[in-house]
């Protein structure tokens, strides 16, 4: 019976699309907003990072400082400190010159810097040290034992050099120092990294690959741009569909001629085909651009094979259940319109989203243990968890985390669904 | 087959402790008990006494607090007794009319041919194109919903209602808004359907309902004051004709 019910439902939806005005109408909008930023997530990746601008110096608050060390003050000049080696060489132990030289999280590991690709870079690395220089307090030196604990971890083992950063506190202390500055001349400089960048945050399945902060920043804008056309069009897309029929006179033709639980839904499938729609067009087009600008193969079968794809289909299928809950909550505050209780759905589950997704950017900030399984935790809840889940594009919670979100928003999505039927019930009667 | 007509289509309409509310304090609609049979069933009442709750009950798009409605037909086949589904049995044309507003009056034909009939093209059939005809919607095909007057669009919605041949036809005020000449166009599409279609319809015009009905329902707050053929309504009523009974 509800089988036969769901094929009348699916039949009605597909019926109503097939009128080509109303098919044009109600999907052409979502595709258009999905187009839109899509270009502005091109034009955003154009933007020139700092076009103007000095460091900020003494006397002045410095964020990042004030972040990492609680003041704003250059640092006292940095502690250089090449590691002592004992033993034969291929079972050498390496250990730091004193007790000075212990590795903090705001120290700076060089290793492999004695290596011929070291050597090769050996002007780089002067010119980095002295960049650091004020904002990181020991820079290591050693073959690859002072790595652990180190905020920046300069590496020249592989080909290609790495930097890899640890936590949010040392990537901004890392962009300040690099950042352009006015030399003796007036003329601008910046320093430019000669290989990959990464960033890894506590609690994160893969580091963060930086290819430029302002391409990071780009990626994130973009992905924010989606989060906001998604849910906008999600809170709007189940109340327009609605609103369209009420307003022609035609719900409560259509619903005694199908029934009100098979013409509700029918009104869901053709809501929901209108924010896939959209997601269509934007999540491969926002995947597409991310892995344009990570510098993988940008073409669709190698992208899909590439790890970071095979993960996106649970993540798709994660923001979907999570976009339909966030939906059918403002739904039933279009349905109890009349009611005051309708207020709390339409606020509440907003107010939820926003409330997640600041908890969840402290916790990226202020990566303690405690706070890691905090931001699991909350990624993994429908509604708090919504934004993060979305911003996963960027910053990646462990598989596990997305597919707990994707099973608990499916289940209430299941719940509410049915409750909103009867909902739309007396909804009907009101009309 | 009612001996008072000898007409096939005929309904009965069956309620049993009917009570009807939209919120926990009032009663929109209480018929205790009722049975009437007919080819075209009047409701009759003025404004807010509780004509289109009944209408919407009978199609289950209002949910009854305590008993049932139903409106039943015999079935020529097996000769029992059966009761009509909104879903495949009965057309409702509601007061305002309905046609969507950004869609062609022929694709609006379309889709409920496709809906209740699987056939996407049954308006372009002769039988109907005549009957959109006589209706004056087939002027009207290429227009948009939004192009339409409030008329225009009961004319269209009650032409979709006729395509579909339904077993009962429920019209909620179908004449008001409507011309001269498109108001005794579906009076004579009413009464050439009449063999074969049952028809409830709520109006105001008496004029109108006593030329088409043979059964009545008067309503008042909700409660049902009379009920019956129109000679007995009229006669309850208290008036020479059904309209000075009403005035009354």
């Amino acid at each position: 019976m509800y089988r036969v019910k769901q094929l009348k439902a699916i039949k009605l939806a597909f019926s109503l699309l097939m009128i080509p005005q109303l098919a044009l109408r109600l999907i052409a909008m979502p595709i258009a907003i999905a187009a839109t930023a899509l270009f502005f997530q091109l034009w955003l990746m154009s933007l020139t990072p700092r076009s103007s601008g000095e460091r900020v110096e003494i006397g002045e608050i410095n964020f990042p400082r004030q972040i990492a060390y609680g003041a704003s003050e250059l640092r006292p000049k940095i502690l250089s400190c090449k590691w002592l080696t004992k033993g034969p060489a291929a079972s050498a132990i390496e250990f730091p010159p004193g007790y000075a030289c212990t590795v903090a999280a705001h120290d700076v590991a060089f290793i492999g810097y004695e290596t011929a690709n070291g050597s090769k870079f050996a002007k780089q690395q002067q010119d980095l040290l002295e960049r650091l220089d004020g904002f990181f307090e020991k820079a290591h030196f050693c073959k690859s034992s002072c790595a652990e604990g180190a905020g920046l971890v300069v590496s020249f083992t592989d080909k290609e050099p790495e930097l890899s950063v640890n936590g949010f506190s040392n990537l901004l202390l890392l962009d300040d120092a690099v950042g352009p500055r006015l030399n003796n001349t007036d003329a601008r400089t910046q320093f430019i990294f000669p290989g990959r960048k990464n960033l890894t945050l506590a609690g994160l399945d893969a580091p963060i690959l930086l290819s430029g902060l302002q391409r990071q920043i780009s990626k994130i804008l973009g992905a924010i741009m989606l989060i906001i056309c998604s849910v906008w069009l999600c809170l709007r897309a189940h109340k327009r569909v609605l609103d369209y029929f009420a307003s022609s006179g035609s719900l409560l033709p259509l619903a005694a001629s199908a029934g009100p639980r098979t013409l509700y839904s029918a009104l869901w499938i053709v809501s929901l085909i209108r924010l896939l729609a959209f997601l269509a067009v934007s999540v491969p087009g926002f995947m597409a651009l991310k892995a344009s600008q990570l510098s993988i193969p940008t073409t669709l079968p190698e992208n899909l094979a590439s790890h970071e794809f095979a993960i996106s289909f649970p993540w798709i299928f994660a923001v979907t259940a999570s976009l339909v809950l966030t939906t059918l909550c403002a739904s039933v505050a279009d349905l109890k319109s009349r009611k005051l209780s309708s207020v709390l759905w339409r606020v509440v589950p907003l107010l939820l989203v926003g409330l997640g997704f600041l908890i969840w950017s402290y916790s990226l900030v202020a990566a303690t243990p405690e706070l890691v399984t905090v931001r699991h935790i909350l990624v993994a809840l429908p509604l708090l968890g919504l934004m993060p889940l979305i911003a996963a594009a960027v910053v990646q919670p462990p598989l596990s985390v997305i597919i707990i979100h994707a099973l608990l928003a499916s289940g209430l999505v299941f719940i509410v669904a049915r409750k909103n039927a009867r909902w739309f019930a007396s909804h009907l009667e009101d009309t | 087959m009612n001996p008072l007509n000898p007409i096939n289509a005929l309904v009965t309409l069956n309620s049993k402790g009917l009570q009807v509310g939209y919120d926990r304090q009032s009663i929109a609609l209480a018929i205790p008990e009722l049975t009437i049979s007919g080819n075209c069933i009047a409701l009759l009442g003025h404004n807010g006494s509780g004509k289109s709750t009944l209408l919407k009950t009978l199609l289950k798009l209002t949910n009854a607090r305590h008993g049932t409605i139903a409106a039943l037909q015999v079935n020529p086949e097996t000769g029992a007794e059966e009761i009509l589904s909104p879903q495949t049995d009965i057309a409702f044309c509601p007061e305002a009319g309905s046609v969507f507003l950004d869609v062609s009056v022929d694709a609006y034909l379309a889709f409920w041919g496709r809906l209740r009939l699987n056939d996407a093209d049954a308006h372009h059939s002769l039988p109907n194109q005549a009957l959109l005809s006589e209706l004056g919607v087939l002027e009207l095909r290429r227009k948009l919903g939004r192009e339409l007057s409030k008329g225009q669009r009961r004319r269209v919605h009650a032409a979709a209602g006729f395509l579909i041949k339904p077993k009962l036809f429920l019209f909620d005020e179908p004449f008001d808004g409507l011309d001269i000449r498109h108001t005794s166009a579906l009076i004579s599409c009413i009464e050439r359907l009449k063999p074969t279609t049952s028809f409830i319809i709520s109006s105001h015009r008496i004029d109108i309902v006593e030329r088409l009905c043979d059964a009545a329902i008067v309503l008042r707050d909700g409660r049902v004051i009379t009920s019956g053929t129109l000679p007995q309504v009229t006669q309850a009523l208290g008036g020479a004709t059904l309209s000075a009974g009403m005035m009354g």
